[in-house]
């Protein structure tokens, strides 16, 4: 079809809405009698809207069996909250009985009889870590791995709503690099500071918002025990995971919660090849909070404890703690990480060349478009810095001739590898040297394929 | 029950009466399907979380002050949870790096009309969805996301006008 009168459009859109005076329909009328193309696409208009009727009648009419879908999960639920506790009650009035009670079960899980209905299986232990969480504002815990070298300390704040706030999240690394970061996480902004190498990586909003939004989200929602018995909850319902409850035999000994994932589904839709694990949440019995989440990995020779989260701390602390600005010293390289939607309108592909021979030419491309005042192409250069924000932060800067680019220089604690670099500026009509170190450091997410200016110092 | 305020009603569910906030769900399961719908655009992933948050409703009933207040309470509580889904997918997508880039469905001629409504952008969904399921009432669905109805006339017509173009195959 060919484009209909273009102020007609909208008065067509506006009569398929039933929008238009009785007046405004008329004239309508006439120049649709008139026009081939306009009455071709009100008919199209018209058409679309009985198919949006029709699917709106479609849907109506599964309404009601969605509605009694999320009744009949209500009545598991209400099952959960209302009868198994009274029943656990009376069972547990004599010793004599929590003991049977106990050894039934574990008698039951030894057998690997999965005996409970799907749903309430995990109702006792469950229901009343939920509500004791419900009240918590605050959470600290830390994480040993096993067979990586690594260990984590994580602070966690959450709103009067029970969204996460903020999180921080100390990395170690004790493989002799002495790699040491900082990530920190509110909504709408991602900080990273590599105290290492003496580097705050600042994600702009869309960055941020596809990579560490969802990363850090994920993290939360399986070892932020508020989330993460939901999560198993939900896994559970999926048919994802199945969920087993060992009560401990005397009152001060902990419950744990057994989350076991069906083969290839765990962790799977943040990282695919994930290997069969499983994770064990322990909770106090007194206080029904979760005091350590251990993970498991399921192997033929037994199964291997891969890292522990643990020292699940629930008092208040400073939030100055997520304000990591203030900790970071003032000559650090600040490296701003732009949208990386497109990988390949960013930085220069390596090709052929080694991760050393490709720093020169980022670096040389990188000047000659400052002397070009092409500042499209620096901001290209710079991973995506918008061009007006490329003109604003280097358009005073008058190059007109590359004296040197040196060889790299190793990074260290106060610093990240970089090119010294000699060239000469005009200021005034005189010529003067300026000596900046580059950085240069590959593209977010290019896979080591693709290289840009980290930053000039 | 179904005579019973919504502030009755969120009241005697605090005590754990399922039939109570049975009621409830009669009442407003509707409606955040629809905004799920609106921001989702996929019927399979609405229906999954209206229900958790219909549940999670239930679970967290007792949070609720202002028992008045139910149907946005709920409405955003489901609201965050599309929110947390539709990032996670993001997640998923980049974690998943589908290299092998998948053929673009430009298939003009069989997009069906649920698919066009999929690739609608979410600020025109969701008004789109509310008009044409909800009595086709601009004020209702100016008061219910409390936009003006000027604002819902515009978001109609513009809806209206990429509906077209998605089945046309003009914007995929």
């Amino acid at each position: 079809m060919n484009s209909p009168c273009e102020e007609m459009r909208y008065k067509i859109a506006d009569y398929i809405l039933g929008i238009l005076s009785q007046d405004e329909i008329e004239a309508l009328d006439k120049h649709i009698s008139q026009c081939s193309q306009c009455k071709e696409y009100a008919d199209a208009l018209q058409n679309e809207k009985q198919k949006l009727l029709q699917f709106g009648e479609n849907l109506d009419k599964e309404m009601n069996s969605r509605e009694i879908k999320v009744i009949g999960a209500l009545d598991r639920i209400s099952n959960v909250k209302t009868k198994l506790p009274s029943i656990w009650r009376i069972i547990m009035k004599s010793h004599i009985a929590k003991l049977a009670a106990a050894a039934t079960i574990i008698a039951v899980v030894l057998l690997g009889i999965h005996f409970l209905d799907k749903s309430a299986t995990p109702a006792y232990a469950l229901e009343q870590t939920i509500e004791a969480n419900q009240d918590i504002r605050f959470l600290h815990f830390r994480f040993d791995c096993s067979n990586v070298d690594m260990n984590k300390e994580a602070w966690i704040q959450y709103d009067q709503n029970d969204n996460i706030k903020n999180i921080r999240v100390n990395f170690g690394f004790r493989d002799g690099e002495n790699k040491d970061l900082v990530e920190v996480w509110n909504e709408g902004k991602t900080l990273v500071w590599k105290r290492h190498v003496n580097v705050l990586l600042i994600f702009d909003k869309i960055a941020e918002y596809k990579i560490y939004t969802p990363m850090m989200l994920a993290f939360a929602e399986r070892f932020d025990p508020k989330q993460a018995i939901v999560y198993l909850y939900k896994m559970q319902q999926d048919g994802r995971a199945t969920i087993e409850i060992k009560n401990g035999t005397k009152n001060d000994e902990p419950i744990r919660i057994l989350g076991r994932y069906l083969r290839g589904k765990y962790l799977t839709h943040y990282r695919p090849n994930m290997p069969h694990w499983y994770d064990v949440l322990v909770v106090d019995p007194q206080t029904k909070l979760v005091t350590q989440i251990e993970l498991y990995e399921v192997k033929d020779g037994g199964d291997e404890l891969q890292g522990v989260y643990k020292d699940y701390d629930y008092q208040p602390f400073d939030p100055n703690i997520f304000d990591i600005e203030k900790e970071v010293p003032s000559d650090a390289v600040r490296i701003v990480e732009y949208d990386c939607t497109d990988v390949n309108s960013v930085g220069i592909e390596r090709g052929n060349l080694d991760a050393n021979q490709i720093g020169p030419v980022v670096v040389q491309e990188f000047f000659n478009a400052l002397i070009a005042r092409d500042y499209e192409k620096v901001g290209q250069l710079f991973g995506g810095m918008p061009t007006n924000e490329a003109e604003m932060q280097f358009g005073n800067i008058n190059i007109v001739r590359v004296v040197s680019i040196g060889n790299k220089v190793e990074k260290n604690e106060r610093s990240p590898a970089y090119y010294p670099c000699v060239v000469e500026i005009e200021e005034n009509g005189k010529i003067s040297e300026w000596r900046p170190r580059v950085i240069v450091r590959e593209v977010l997410n290019s896979h080591s394929q693709r290289y840009r200016v980290g930053a000039v110092k | 029950m179904d005579e019973h305020s919504d502030k009755n009603l969120v009241d005697i569910s605090c005590t754990g009466d399922r039939k109570a906030y049975a009621a409830l769900v009669k009442r407003y399961y509707r409606h955040v399907f629809l905004v799920c719908m609106g921001i989702l655009g996929n019927v399979h992933d609405a229906e999954d979380i209206a229900q958790d948050a219909m549940l999670k409703g239930f679970l967290e009933i007792k949070k609720l002050r202002d028992g008045s207040q139910f149907n946005p309470w709920v409405t955003r509580i489901a609201k965050n949870m599309c929110i947390n889904m539709a990032r996670r997918e993001e997640c998923s997508r980049k974690a998943i790096e589908e290299k092998a880039t998948q053929p673009n469905e430009t298939t003009t001629q069989n997009n069906s009309i649920q698919q066009a409504i999929e690739k609608l952008p979410q600020e025109t969904r969701l008004p789109l969805l509310m008009y044409y399921f909800d009595g086709q009432s601009v004020k209702t669905v100016a008061e219910k996301l409390d936009i003006s109805t000027a604002g819902v006339y515009a978001k109609l017509r513009t809806a209206t006008k990429q509906l077209h173009e998605i089945l046309k195959g003009d914007l995929t």
